[in-house]
């Protein structure tokens, strides 16, 4: 029992319509590198906010070296010794790196004439960097650094608050391979000094190199704690426990009815973020591209849409080469996105559903003059909302008023009213409940019957049981390219994960 | 009581009824003041001076309702107001010299709107900047003093002067803007264009909005209105004066914001209820002979009442209604 740093135990959390953590247990050892795994939604992260304080739990127990503890705030975790670093994390740009690292802590006299000692405080902080092998200039403003020296600056943030439970959330999804292994120098300089890290990733391949222990975690449940020195636990294994044996049977059919050709892209690359991706999409087809957040999925979707200029490579449409830069004419060539973010790019919260859904083709309902034909209009959006089930069904509602699905809902209903040939369906059921899911997935299915579609996910699940022909990325590279009845779920996520 | 008119009427109608009644309420004191505030004279003098507001203030109002601040239009049209003074005093006929001045505003404006919405420079400070150039060049034509030569015998007065079916001229180029802005606006796929680059211009630009366009298109509308409605100015005071268009910011800037503490967002008819409300302010304070200076200051802080009134008053009044159809939706855990 005191062997143990940290202790949780049947954690509960309840989010309105889902049951985010179902009776949790995870147990951390003092110096040992744990590793959470899980797919999007199994709860890991709810578990490491409720540790953090962000959350609070419904149910269960802490205990910090064998004694019960409460956390409720963010400064609760703090004083128990437990930081956590997020990817990316937030610092202010102008201020340099010592400023950072101890802002708020800057001095212990109270008044706003205490003189804050900058040379001491710089001193501390070279002290705090002497102990770990890496090479900051504490005295840049943090805008200049790069993301690897943020985070080693919010881990030395963290380390000048005497804590001995570290958490990393994702923290190497956006480094390089040079930076990476700066960043595992480090926890492994932190360990040897009997700090306990909590480390959450979705690459395989670091657990290896990195992690003592891991505990997979699904639908909010416990899977497994494996050992990773054991001979039985591989890459393959872990994948497995990960995915689970069931595949939902909410999917709908796979095609089998394929027309012409509609779109194909030949060796399109994005300068230093993806290279040489091919693939061509039938009519009937659903073409799934599955990839991590740093894989070019994002950014492949939307050089595809014109967002972003491509650094080389022909996209055809009908057989026809197109050139375009930027959406307005991507969308005249047929080709619609639903983007990735609904609310920073996908619908307008203040504006009515009909407003969103009509936006991209007024040509479609307008006169002579440009001017709105607003009984065409009504009529239109009418029968797509009907189409799509939008509730409220009433067109004029604001789309802030509207549930995440239906929002998203609202998103597909604009590109109904474009009348493409191609869609391009970014991560399309983030944020969005069971139910909705199912109808959004049929909605797809449906949608493929005359059109050419592109699903772009990191859920592999999806991506695995909705598409008839899938694409693996990682790094910006394509990593497996095959009709889905040739490949198994395990094979694809492999590839996705490590390359 | 109050329980009973809410639930029947909408919002917005609430609003518009209760700002109605203030309009109402300011002119009835005017009227007590001084009698002749309602006098067909008067009004007709009401709507000439409001024409000019209203004028400037629709064109500011694109800019604002695609997220954007214009500090250069009433500069701007000091500078196109004297360009068509100085070709009157050379003896050109008004028409050219008018086309000249609204010539040169519209550059201003396509200046404006190629540095903020294609190079994405800021908006306040470009603006500030180009239209001190502007007011700078005015200056050049007679070092600052008055044009007066020709103004007397070219015809340029008529502009302000001449009465089609008893309405005076400017007011009928009110009318006219107002009507094709409001076509724009509310019933066109354009004015759809410009409200959804003003809401977000990424969601915009994923929805294959050339926001880019609509925002150059915007301060070339803002620059070209302040122009004629300096141009107006000048015919109604007969003489050219670089400094005619400065009055024009406090009032334009108004206009709009009262005209969206109505209808909560920049709307024409919103523009148009304001430049009416700032008129009418300001033609009672000249009646009652308050002196000139108190203009600005009386009218600015009747907007920023206004708006500091709408955000706390009209919120408390509406939201009740509305905040319960909330639906939760709680990003789920990741």
């Amino acid at each position: 029992m005191a062997s143990y740093k940290l202790q949780m135990k049947g954690i509960e959390k309840v989010f309105p319509g889902v049951k985010a953590l179902d009776g949790v247990n995870f147990e951390l050892k003092t110096g040992e590198v744990h590793a959470l795994l899980g797919m999007n939604g199994a709860g890991k992260s709810t578990l490491i906010k409720i540790l953090s304080g962000i959350y609070q739990k419904d149910a269960g127990e802490i205990f910090l070296d064998g004694k019960k503890i409460k956390i409720i705030r963010p400064e609760d975790a703090i004083n128990s010794g437990i930081a956590t670093v997020y990817q990316d994390p937030q610092m202010i740009p102008s201020f340099t790196g010592y400023e950072n690292i101890f802002l708020g802590f800057e001095s212990n006299k109270r008044g706003i004439f205490s003189r804050i000692n900058r040379q001491k405080l710089l001193k501390q902080a070279e002290q705090l960097l002497k102990r770990f092998p890496v090479d900051i200039d504490l005295t840049k403003s943090v805008k200049q650094l790069k993301t690897v020296e943020k985070e080693i600056i919010a881990i030395l943030k963290a380390l000048s608050k005497d804590m001995s439970i570290l958490v990393l959330d994702e923290p190497t999804s956006i480094l390089t391979e040079k930076e990476k292994n700066v960043l595992f120098d480090l926890i492994k300089m932190l360990k040897q000094r009997g700090i306990s890290i909590i480390y959450i990733t979705h690459r395989l391949e670091e657990i290896f190199e990195i992690s003592d222990r891991l505990t997979i975690y699904r639908d909010g449940k416990n899977v497994a704690t494996l050992e990773v020195k054991d001979k039985e636990t591989n890459s393959g294994k872990i994948a497995k426990l990960i995915i689970g044996e069931e595949i939902n049977k909410f999917y709908p059919d796979k095609g089998n009815d394929f027309g012409n050709e509609v779109i194909s892209v030949n060796g399109l690359s994005l300068e230093g973020v993806f290279k040489d991706v091919s693939f061509r999409v039938r009519k009937g087809e659903i073409l799934g591209i599955f990839g991590l957040v740093g894989s070019g999925i994002e950014e492949l979707s939307k050089v595809l849409f014109g967002a972003y200029p491509k650094t080389s490579g022909i996209i055809k449409i009908n057989r026809q080469e197109v050139n375009f830069n930027s959406p307005s004419q991507a969308i005249s060539h047929g080709i619609f996105l639903i983007p990735w973010n609904r609310r920073l790019e996908g619908v307008f919260d203040n504006q009515p559903i009909y407003f969103n859904i009509s936006l991209s083709n007024m040509e479609k309902i307008v006169n002579l003059f440009g001017l709105v034909q607003q009984h065409k209009e009504k009529q239109i959006v009418k029968k797509i909302s009907d189409q799509l089930k939008i509730t409220p069904a009433n067109i004029n509602q604001n789309v802030s008023f509207l549930s995440g699905g239906n929002q998203q809902k609202v998103v597909i209903g604009k590109g109904l009213f474009v009348e493409a040939n191609t869609y391009i369906f970014a991560e399309p059921t983030t944020g969005v409940d069971v139910g909705a899911k199912v109808g959004i997935y049929n909605l797809i299915r449906k949608l493929s019957r005359h059109k050419a579609v592109i699903l772009i996910s990191s859920d592999c699940k999806e991506v695995f049981s909705m598409c008839d022909h899938v694409i693996a990325m990682h790094k910006g590279r394509v990593t497996m390219h095959e009709d889905v009845d040739k490949v198994n779920l395990e094979d694809m996520f492999l590839k996705g994960v490590m390359g | 009581m109050i329980e009973k008119l809410r639930r029947k009427m909408s919002n917005e109608t609430i609003i518009i009824v209760f700002f109605l009644f203030i309009l109402i309420l300011v002119s009835i004191t005017f009227t007590l003041l001084y009698g002749s505030f309602l006098s067909t004279r008067n009004i007709k003098l009401l709507f000439q001076h409001m024409s000019v507001t209203a004028l400037a203030a629709l064109g500011l109002t694109f800019v604002i309702i695609v997220g954007h601040f214009d500090m250069s239009f009433h500069m701007v049209g000091c500078f196109a107001g004297m360009t068509a003074s100085f070709m009157i005093g050379e003896g050109y006929l008004p028409l050219p010299s008018v086309i000249l001045g609204l010539l040169v505003g519209l550059i201003f404006g396509f200046v404006n709107g190629i540095t903020i919405g294609k190079f994405n420079l800021p908006d306040m400070i470009i603006t500030i900047g180009t239209g001190s150039i502007a007011l700078g060049l005015g200056y050049l034509y007679s070092g600052g003093a008055f044009i007066y030569d020709n103004f007397l015998v070219s015809g340029i007065l008529k502009i302000n002067n001449s009465e089609w079916f008893g309405i005076p001229f400017p007011t009928i180029l009110m009318i006219i803007s107002y009507f094709i802005a409001y076509m724009v606006l509310n019933r066109s796929k354009y004015g759809r264009y410009f409200y959804a680059t003003g809401d977000n211009k990424e969601i915009a630009i994923f929805s294959g909005i050339r926001v880019k366009l609509y925002i150059i298109v915007a301060f070339i509308i803002s620059a070209f209105l302040s122009s004629l409605a300096t141009i107006l100015i000048t015919s109604a005071q007969g003489v050219g004066n670089v400094k005619a268009g400065l009055n024009l910011l406090m009032p334009a800037y108004a206009s709009i914001y009262i005209g969206i503490s109505v209808f909560r967002k920049p709307t024409v008819i919103g523009t148009l209820f304001g430049a009416l409300f700032t008129s009418i302010m300001l033609n009672g304070f000249t009646l009652m002979n308050i002196p000139f200076y108190f203009q600005d200051l009386t009218i600015s802080s009747t907007m920023i009442i206004t708006i500091i009134f709408s955000k706390k008053i009209i919120t408390n009044l509406t939201t009740q209604k509305t905040s319960t159809v909330q639906t939760s939706d709680k990003e789920v855990a990741s």
